[in-house]
């Protein structure tokens, strides 16, 4: 692995452990997990249900402590959420009550940006979506696909250096999903943000990744990274190459098996 | 096409019809009430005739003037102390798993309490001046505003409350943004059960403590048998009960103005 002056995001020997609600012994969520992200890099993490993926997340972004190790963004110990982390939602997260356009400005409110200043950001990171002209809309007017946008403008329109995704498409529809990979990725490209992304579908990890971290269960900890050599813009035809399909496949080699113990136990 | 058109039309036609049984049903037990009244058989019952009369004396000859500013200066100042204390408590409430597990219980009884056997003790504590009628009416109101506060905060999305707090949202602008917002129903609701328990507070403390106010007239008519005027002071009050709670419907939304579409 490379080595780096400051990693955007270094996780140093993190641990975490939960409470069980019904009385038993702690729950072991992660243990010893090291991971060192570049300034600029797509890195995914995936693994079976339960391995902590979330957790991690969060711990990155501040809104639960570690109970071992240390998370630093930006070389700066995380404790608590900060201006230069924002996160995009599984379950996007938005507020109903408000229009697409106050959404997407909510964070910038939140930073006392002005009124007038936050509605030009907002319609310029809608613009960036794809959704110019829906400023008015209520999410619920939008569809899945649409509403995971509005969150990521929203989570854009702070400029953070760091984007945290947990799970963004699981939700959304599969051929809306490849197009949602594609404009993230674009995005992206003309940022110098870092992505870190949780996801359970190998081909969107590969897809979307410069290195897949694998992660396994009980208790959760990294079992591998898997660097992902496809070049640079990754456009639609990518999917259908063979190195796309063997580093999918690799993937799915270190998955299976978790799985299949799963299954067994 | 012609389903989208009809519909609204439909629509109607079913809320008119729903409200024919109703007209149907009140003039019979108006046609019977009149019938047995003029027969003077019972009492109870005089002629729904003499009834109306006697509400349309009541609303032009000046009886009511002052009854009804006593009563609604109790009733004002109650709901106001159960609302303004009502939201705060349950605001408490629902924030904080200490201040619930410390009041929990006291609310949970004087939801179901007879209030009306606390009356002497108020009036032990206050007098029979109007303290005691206005804490009747806050007995009466303050435990739904609470609980509706209290369960409404505590409804806000899990995932919401997480995202505010990414964007580094404060605690008040949590409560502000989105607690408050998504409890609105329930905060509406409180609010409206509260004035229809806070008139009946009123009421009974009225004709309990003093004889003063609407709840006065209905016992000085009461102890002089005066049905006909006894029964339109009744209906004087449900009207104004009514008329009280659709207040508070539509004034609520106006102070928690948020565009809730969706
Ligand atoms: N608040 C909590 N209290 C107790 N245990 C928890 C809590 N949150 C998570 N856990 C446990 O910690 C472990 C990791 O959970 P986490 O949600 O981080 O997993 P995940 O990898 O995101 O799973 P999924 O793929 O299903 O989203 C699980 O065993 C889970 O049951
Ligand atoms: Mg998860």
């Amino acid at each position: 692995m490379t080595e780096f002056a400051t990693p955007a995001i270094a996780i140093d020997g993190v641990g975490k452990d939960y409470l069980d609600p019904r009385g038993g012994p702690p729950v072991r969520a992660l243990d010893g997990v090291d991971i060192s992200i570049a300034p600029g890099e797509f890195v995914s993490i995936i693994g079976p249900s339960g391995c902590g993926k979330t957790t991690l997340l969060k711990m990155v972004d501040g809104l639960i402590g570690v109970d071992r190790g240390e998370i630093s963004v930006l070389g700066r110990r995380v404790s608590g959420p900060g201006p230069e982390r924002a996160v995009v939602f599984q379950s996007f997260a938005l507020l109903p009550w408000l229009t697409v356009e106050d959404n997407v400005a909510f964070g910038l409110k939140q930073r006392g940006v002005a009124a007038q200043e936050r509605r030009r950001i907002a319609r310029e990171h809608l613009e960036r979506v794809g959704l110019g002209g829906f400023e008015d809309k209520h999410p619920s007017q939008l569809s899945g696909g649409m509403q995971q946008r509005v969150g990521l403008a929203r989570a854009l329109a702070v400029n953070p250096s760091v984007l945290l995704m947990d799970e963004p498409f699981s939700a959304i529809d599969a051929q809306t999903r490849l197009l949602l990979q594609s404009d993230l990725l674009r995005i992206w490209a003309d940022t110098d943000m870092t992505v870190l992304f949780v996801t359970h579908a190998m081909d969107e990890a590969v897809f979307l990744s410069d290195r897949v971290v694998i992660m396994e269960p009980r208790p959760g900890r990294v079992r591998e990274v898997l660097p992902i050599d496809l070049p640079r813009p990754r456009t639609e035809e990518i999917r259908s190459t063979a190195r796309f399909a063997e580093l999918t496949s690799a993937v799915w080699d270190r998955l299976r098996g978790m799985i299949a113990n799963e299954d067994a136990a | 096409m012609s389903l989208t058109t009809t519909r609204p039309v439909r629509r109607l036609g079913t809320r008119f019809l729903g409200v024919v049984p109703f007209l149907v049903s009140l003039t019979v037990v108006l046609v019977v009430l009149e019938l047995v009244g003029r027969t003077g058989a019972f009492i109870a019952v005089p002629p729904v005739t003499d009834v109306a009369a006697r509400f349309g004396e009541l609303l032009t000859n000046g009886t009511l003037i002052e009854p009804l500013r006593t009563s609604l200066t109790t009733l004002g100042i109650g709901l106001a102390i159960s609302i303004g204390a009502g939201t705060v408590i349950g605001l408490a409430m629902g924030l904080s798993p200490t201040v619930d597990a410390l009041l929990d219980l006291y609310v949970k009884a004087g939801m179901s309490a007879p209030i009306i056997a606390f009356v002497p003790l108020l009036m032990l504590l206050f007098g029979i001046g109007p303290e005691t009628r206005i804490a009747t009416v806050v007995l009466f109101s303050i435990w739904v505003v609470i609980v509706n506060t209290s369960s409404g905060i505590r409804r806000a999305d899990p995932a919401r409350l997480e995202m505010a707090r990414s964007f580094g949202t404060t605690r008040w602008g949590v409560l502000r943004q989105i607690r408050i917002v998504e409890a609105t129903p329930y905060l509406l609701e409180g609010v409206r059960l509260g004035v229809a328990r806070g008139v009946k507070g009123l009421i009974n403390g009225e004709v309990l403590i003093a004889i003063v106010g609407l709840g006065g007239l209905v016992k000085t008519y009461g102890t002089a048998f005066s049905m006909d005027q006894l029964y339109a002071v009744i209906l004087f009050i449900v009207l104004l009960a009514l008329l009280a709670v659709g207040t508070a419907s539509a004034i609520g939304p106006l102070i928690l103005r948020h565009n809730r579409e969706g």
